[in-house]
Formats: C-alpha cells, sequence, structure tokens
C-alpha cells in the first residue's frame, strides 16, 4: 500500500505512455497487414488495441485510487477534491480538464476494443482501418492527456539552488459544488458514450471509404453501434437538462448554452443519419449524404468536446478550461481536411444505384426529414459559434441568447414533429394521393377535434396550441399504425390482440421501436411546452407564515441551520397545501461550501404528473429572520423525463438483433464459394 | 522497484503484442475477394427486394397503397429479384438481362455454374478417358459405345 500510494501517479502515467504507444503500433500494423493482405500483423494490431484498453483502464483506475486516497501531491486532486468530500463524488474523476479527456480516452479505448473483438474473425476488409481510424483518435486523446493535461502531474516546491521536492498541500480546493449532484456522476458518462461511441460509425465509414468497399456493408455493421451512441447521447442530453433544473436553480432546464448547443448538434445529425441509412439499405442511395452524415456527426462530437474542455465561449460548463483549443482545433481540421479528400476520391463509386420511384414517398419524407434536422443543426451551429466570430471580426462579442434560438428553433422543431406524424403515412416508394388522403383522414380529424379543444380549454397561445395538436395528431398516426398492423396480423394469423401487437412489433424491431421513439418525442414535446404556463413569483417567509402561489399554499413551519464537514446551509422548512390538505413538505436549502468557499443553491420541489412546484432559497434576511424564497409553477416538466424513459425504452427495442437471412445464406455461399477454389 | 515493474510489464505486454508473428500457422484472415464482395452485394439486394416485397404486400394489406401502384410495384420487384436470383445462381457473373425471364445463356452458365461446384465437391468424376472413337480409316468421331464407324463402316477398335 506504501508503495502504492507513492507510486500510483507515476505508474497511471507510464500506463498512458504505454497506451499511446500500443495504439501507434496499432495504427502502423493495421495499415501495412491490410496492404500486405497479412493476417498475423492484423492479429499484432488486435492484440495492440486490446493492449491499449488494459493500460487505460489501469490508469483509470490509479486516477481513482489517487483521489480515493486523497493523494494531495497529485495537482488534479488537490483542484477538484478535499478530504471531507463524500467518497461518492471522489469516484467521478471526470470533474476536471485532465479527468474527462481521460473519461474520452477509457471509453475509447472500451468501444475500440468491444469492435476488434468482436470483429476479430471476421470482415477482414474494412476492421483494419476501423482500427486504424479509432487508433488515431486515440493517440490524439492520449498526448493530450499525457502532454496537455496530464492528471498524474505532481505538485513540486522549487528551492532556490533549482531542486525539487514534493509538496503537499493541507487540503485540496474541492468539487465544485455544482458538481455535486447524483445526475453528475451519470449526465457526463452517459453522454460521453454518445459522443465517443459516433467513433465508430465514422470509422465504418472511413473504413468503407478507404478499402473502396462502399456497399452497405458498413451501414449494416454499424447500424447498431450508431443506435448506441444515439441512445446514450439522446439519455446524456435529457440528463443534463435534469442537472440544470435541479440544482442550477433558475427554474428551467434548457438554456442555449453554448455546451448544450454542443450536444445537441451531433444528435440532430446523427438522427439525420439514422433515418437516412434506411434509404442506403433499402436502396443504395444517398451513399455521399450518409456518408457525409456520420463524418459531421462526429466532427461535431470532437467540437463539442472542444466547445467544453477549451473554454473559447462562456458558459454554465466552463469547469474546465484550458491550453487545449488549439490541439483539438488542429485535429478536428485534419480529420475534416482527411474526411473530405476521402469522400472526394471516392465520388464515382458512391453513385446511387436505386432511384426513386416517386416524389410522394416514404423515402423523400426522409429525405425532406433530414433537410429539417440539418437546417436546424445549422441554426443553431451559427447562434453558438456567432459570438466567437464577430469577436474575432469586429473585436465585440455579441451575446446569442435563448430568444434567437427559441425564434429560429420553435417553428423548426414543430415543422419536425409534423413530419414525425407524416413520414408514417406515406407507403415506401410510392403513395397515390387518394390512398394519402384516406391516410391522413382519421389523425387530421383527431387532431382538430384535439385542437379545438385545446383552444377552448387550455390556451390560445399560437406555438402552444400548434405543438398540442400536432402532438395529437402524431399520437394518432402511431396508435393507428399499430392498430392497422396488429389487425392484418389478427386477421392473418388468428392471434388475440396483445400477442398480435407483440409479434407485430418483434417482427419488425427497427419500424415499430421507431414508432415508440416518435411517440417518446411526443411526450417529450409536451413536456417542452408546458414551458408556455410556466408562474414565477417571489416572496420572503418568517416561521408560521404563509404564501398562496396558484393552488398551493406554502407555510414555513422553520428556518434553521445545519454544518457538516463539506458544507454549511442555511434552509426552511415549507408546508406544501392544497385544499386544505398537507400533500408535500419541502425543505429548500442554501449552502456554502467549506473548500471551495461557493454557495450553491439547493432547491426543493414537489413533482406531480401536472405540474413542479419548484421552491429555491434564495438568502435569508438576517435582520427579520425571513426566507426569501423564489418559487416556480413549472406544468408538464415531468412529462420530459418520462419522455426520455419511454425513448430509452423505443431505442433498446430497435437495438435488438433483427433477424435476418443474409448472414445465414453468406455463410452458406461462402462455403460453395471456397469448395469452388479447391 | 518502480523502474523493475515498469520494464518488466512493458516487456510482458510487447511479447503479447508481438506473439502472432511468431506463430507461422496463423489463422488466415478473412477478408473478401472481389468476387465475394460482388455475391454478397447480390446476395443482400436479393433480400433488400424481398424486404421490399414484404413491405409492399404490408402497405396494401392495411390500406396505405393503391391496389394499381401495388400491382406495378409489385411485379416490377418480382422480376428484378427474379434476376437477381439468377445471377446470385451463376456465381455472380455477368448479368442475364431477361428482364425476369429465362435465356439460353442462363441456362447455359447455370449449368456451368453447377458443374464447377459439383466437381469441386468431387460428385461428378471427370473421365480421363475420351469420350470419342475415331475411326481409324475416314478419321470420323464416334460414340464410345460403337462398334463400327458410322461413317464408312470400318470395325472400330479401342486403344
Amino acid at each position: 500500500m506504501e508503495f502504492l500510494d507513492r507510486y500510483a501517479g507515476p505508474i497511471g502515467n507510464f500506463a498512458l505512455i504505454l497506451a499511446i504507444v500500443m495504439a501507434a503500433f496499432a495504427v502502423i500494423t493495421s495499415v501495412w497487414g491490410i496492404r500486405q493482405k497479412r493476417g498475423d500483423l492484423i492479429r499484432v494490431a488486435q492484440r495492440s488495441v486490446y493492449t491499449v484498453f488494459v493500460s487505460v483502464v489501469f490508469a483509470s483506475f490509479c486516477l481513482i485510487y489517487l483521489l480515493v486516497t486523497s493523494n494531495m501531491n497529485i495537482e488534479y486532486v488537490a483542484s477538484y477534491t478535499n478530504h471531507d468530500l463524500p467518497y461518492f463524488f471522489k469516484f467521478t474523476f471526470w470533474a476536471g480538464q485532465a479527468g474527462s479527456l481521460l473519461l474520452w480516452s477509457l471509453l475509447l479505448a472500451g468501444y475500440s476494443f468491444a469492435v476488434t473483438y468482436r470483429y476479430r474473425n471476421t470482415h477482414g476488409e474494412l476492421i483494419p482501418y476501423v482500427i486504424m481510424t479509432t487508433m488515431i483518435s486515440q493517440i490524439f486523446f492520449l498526448s493530450l492527456n499525457l502532454w496537455s493535461a496530464n492528471p498524474f502531474s505532481e505538485l513540486v516546491t522549487v528551492h532556490g539552488d533549482g531542486s525539487t521536492t514534493p509538496f503537499f498541500p493541507v487540503d485540496g480546493r474541492g468539487l465544485n459544488p455544482l458538481l455535486q449532484h447524483p445526475a453528475m456522476i451519470i449526465h457526463p458518462p452517459t453522454l460521453f458514450f454518445g459522443y465517443v461511441g459516433f467513433v465508430i460509425p465514422f470509422a465504418f465509414a472511413i473504413a468503407a471509404l478507404l478499402s473502396g468497399q462502399l456497399d452497405d456493408q458498413w451501414i449494416k455493421l454499424s447500424r447498431r453501434w450508431t443506435l448506441f451512441a444515439w441512445l446514450f447521447q439522446s439519455a446524456g442530453i435529457m440528463m443534463g437538462g435534469w442537472w440544470a433544473y435541479e440544482e442550477l436553480g433558475w427554474g428551467g432546464y434548457w438554456a442555449w448554452d453554448p455546451v448544450e448547443n454542443a450536444s445537441l448538434m451531433p444528435w440532430l445529425t446523427g438522427t439525420a443519419f439514422l433515418h437516412s441509412v434506411m434509404i442506403q439499405e433499402k436502396k443504395n442511395m444517398f451513399k455521399v449524404w450518409n456518408v457525409t452524415l456520420i463524418i459531421a456527426t462526429y466532427l461535431l462530437c470532437l467540437f463539442g468536446t472542444f466547445l467544453t474542455r477549451s473554454g473559447v465561449v462562456s458558459s454554465v460548463h466552463a469547469f474546465a478550461e484550458g491550453s487545449i483549443g488549439i490541439f483539438f482545433m488542429t485535429f478536428i481540421i485534419i480529420t475534416l481536411a482527411f474526411s473530405v479528400a476521402l469522400v472526394i476520391y471516392r465520388l464515382p463509386q458512391l453513385k446511387s444505384e436505386g432511384k426513386l420511384d416517386s416524389a410522394l414517398s416514404r423515402e423523400s419524407s426522409f429525405l425532406f426529414n433530414n433537410l429539417v434536422l440539418l437546417i436546424s443543426c445549422f441554426a443553431v451551429l451559427w447562434g453558438t459559434i456567432f459570438p466567437v466570430i464577430s469577436e474575432a471580426v469586429t473585436g465585440e462579442k455579441i451575446v446569442v441568447g435563448a430568444p434567437f434560438f427559441n425564434k429560429v428553433n420553435v417553428p423548426i422543431a414543430l415543422f419536425l414533429l409534423f413530419l414525425t406524424g407524416a413520414g408514417p403515412l406515406f407507403a415506401w416508394r410510392k403513395t397515390s394521393l387518394a390512398s394519402l388522403r384516406k391516410a391522413f383522414l382519421y389523425p387530421s380529424l383527431i387532431a382538430l377535434a384535439g385542437g379545438i379543444i385545446v383552444f377552448i380549454f387550455l390556451t390560445q397561445h399560437l406555438y402552444g396550441l400548434i405543438s398540442f395538436t400536432l402532438s395529437i395528431f402524431v399520437t394518432a398516426v402511431i396508435v393507428i399504425e399499430f392498430v392497422k398492423g396488429t389487425a392484418a396480423r389478427m386477421h392473418s394469423t388468428k392471434e388475440n390482440f396483445l400477442i398480435a401487437l407483440k409479434n407485430l412489433t418483434w417482427k419488425n424491431k427497427p419500424r415499430y421501436g421507431g414508432y415508440i421513439v416518435h411517440f417518446a418525442m411526443v411526450i417529450i414535446f409536451v413536456g417542452i411546452t408546458g414551458v408556455i404556463f410556466n408562474f414565477e413569483t417571489k416572496t420572503e417567509l418568517g416561521e408560521g407564515q404563509s404564501f398562496q402561489v396558484k393552488d398551493y399554499t406554502l407555510k414555513c413551519d422553520k428556518i434553521g441551520f445545519e454544518s457538516n464537514a463539506n458544507y454549511e446551509s442555511s434552509f426552511s422548512v415549507l408546508g406544501v397545501y392544497k385544499d386544505g390538505r398537507k400533500v408535500h413538505e419541502l425543505k429548500p436549502e442554501y449552502r456554502m461550501y467549506k473548500a471551495s468557499q461557493q454557495p450553491t443553491t439547493e432547491v426543493a420541489l414537489y413533482k406531480t404528473i401536472q405540474e413542479d412546484l419548484y421552491v429555491v432559497f434564495t438568502g435569508l434576511d438576517q435582520t427579520e429572520r425571513k426566507a426569501v424564497l423564489q418559487i416556480y409553477v413549472n406544468p408538464l416538466v415531468s412529462w420530459i423525463w418520462f419522455g426520455t424513459e419511454i425513448l430509452v425504452f423505443g431505442t433498446i427495442i430497435c437495438l435488438l438483433p433483427a433477424y435476418t437471412e443474409d448472414r445465414k445464406e453468406v455463410k452458406v455461399r461462402r462455403k460453395e464459394n471456397i469448395g469452388e477454389k479447391i | 522497484m518502480l523502474s523493475f515493474i515498469i520494464i518488466s510489464t512493458g516487456l510482458i505486454a510487447l511479447a503479447f503484442v508481438l506473439k502472432p508473428l511468431l506463430a507461422k500457422d496463423y489463422i488466415a484472415f478473412d477478408q473478401r475477394d472481389e468476387k465475394t464482395a460482388k455475391l454478397d452485394a447480390l446476395i443482400s439486394k436479393k433480400n433488400k427486394i424481398y424486404m421490399d416485397i414484404k413491405d409492399l404486400d404490408f402497405e396494401f394489406g392495411i390500406g396505405k397503397m393503391a391496389e394499381e401502384d401495388y400491382r406495378s410495384l409489385r411485379k416490377q420487384s418480382m422480376a428484378e429479384v427474379a434476376d437477381v436470383i439468377r445471377q446470385i445462381d451463376i456465381g455472380g457473373g455477368e448479368s442475364p438481362a431477361g428482364n425476369g425471364k429465362i435465356t439460353d445463356d442462363y441456362l447455359e452458365k447455370l449449368i456451368a455454374a453447377k458443374r464447377k461446384i459439383k466437381v469441386a465437391q468431387g460428385e461428378i468424376v471427370i473421365e480421363s478417358q475420351p469420350a470419342i472413337l475415331s475411326c481409324s480409316q475416314c478419321g470420323r468421331e464416334n460414340n464410345i459405345e460403337a462398334k463400327f464407324c458410322s461413317e464408312c463402316g470400318t470395325k472400330l477398335v479401342k486403344d
């Protein structure tokens, strides 16, 4: 143990060096191996990837060990923890710059390992290039870990004669209090699983371009990896919203902050990609479009990390700033240039083989949805980087605020919502106007009736009205799709309704899983639309006083103080009464963290399916001993989190392996083929 | 102590990674050649069209598609898939552009392809003896079973 306490840092550092050497080795041997068609070299490359993974895992354990044992000699430990920080938060080694880059490296190594191992004996025409691509990224991130943001660097005292001795601060500076929230434990890794995960489809695309194997093989192989990354990206974004909502205490979950935007952009292009690959799988079309989309998605992932980590934009996430911006920018530009050159080089072979049967078809509705997603992504990108560009050009920093993003994106989002409903009404290949009219009839009537009810009883707010009406439309479409499909199945197989419904979904998981995800998006939209009813007020309450907010009466039972090793807090205990009955008790807090000397507010929430009562303790009026409270009533917010759960469920259904004849038949044919060669 | 651990770990890692270079009989790496790639593409194309047909049936079944469109698209897909299947049968050769119909060229190629496979699997034995018997007088090639030349009537003798 004493040995570990002293040397965990250098050993971790060595593990990173070993990893970067092995990653370089993997790049060289994989390319060499495939050029020379030498299986032994490919095997060497595979083993190098395994070694990289083991090394980075080991380095991460070293860092966790240092954090948990509070080894203050390590700069990273002293910067982001203190002795009294709960263990719970010491494990989360991604709080700072160096640690979060190590998390990138770790996940990247994990993904590379998984892909390499999964296809260790197959697809030799693609996988070496996949290894090469992921390992080049790996080298980049490991070199940041080693030379720009090393989590293992030690604090030293420099003496007059130039000699150094290790320096041990008495205590660390502690973890940023905003990060001391359960969501912080899972939000960054989840989102990173998404960000990093897109490297796999990107690597497959590059492999297809490099090897010239441009059929839909790479899309088939990467489909589930893409979905996996997309799942985590979606969940990560939503968890970020959850964290912002419960921790930042301004009453909302999304502020169009640059870093939030950074996570949204690859999600938008990734979503476009998930839809457009279906066209290539079905019709051998949109080949250039698909490789371009996945390249853009990966670059946006890198760009997102760059935004979070470089500090070029001011953000609530400016937790980690540093000098790595220039390295990142260089890497992004090189990747971009290389990918574009590769696409142009292969352009003649990327021609579409199929053609659209008709402009009125599912295919063309997909194309439309792609364009809208891209426009939205571009609007977000523009708003995000505009302040940076304007500062560079005019020297003046112009803030692009939420109003811009809302103004542009709300109509786009509503249009997307409409497409979510309209798309499935088109048949593949060709839809006649008559059948289209028939398909639109019932959902439109239901939506119209719903819209009128919303207009009379709920809201006259234009966007709100449109959003609710479209939500009803999309839900009607999805329900009708399920019912019709089930009915057709019941008719042909004589199964009962539930069995037929289950089998219908099971036999075509991508389609019906996709519908479930669409339904989840509807629920999320409804939750977001609740924002038009938001109510906000401010009050001061002494002990025994009460206050009326909408349907709730808040009664202040107590104002008190607490102190523990980590923080001091003042709080109030509020009874929540509705219709004269006590329904809940809230305890909003104002905390001052000792190590970092930073204050935070701990929001108290009473959640119901209709609305959230959201109370922030903003301060204490010392003279009158009154709690200063900021109170929000946010309708429908729970729907957002509930929608996310449905989204995860639907995506998992899409992720389950689909039954295809392909694999079996290819095997049989290959056997015959080998027989032929004898 | 530290340097010992570092050096030995490095060496172990290197040995692990380089081991495949020593093995002489490493497992051949599965790489698809051009022909297999072509076959793969054909098989995937075939299944794609099957999926198309399935979708067509389904969408027609739930009333999303007009009958006229359904019939013509289905017919078109059936013809397409027939061609693809034939291409697969003859081992991914040139397209027998039969537009859904069977051509002589296709039959010839099919027989050749099937024969090749059967030969490779040892189910067809190619006889080393020539299947013909030449007439010593006029040179006419006769059936191996024949006793007299069908041209000049000379008695045929097996060598």
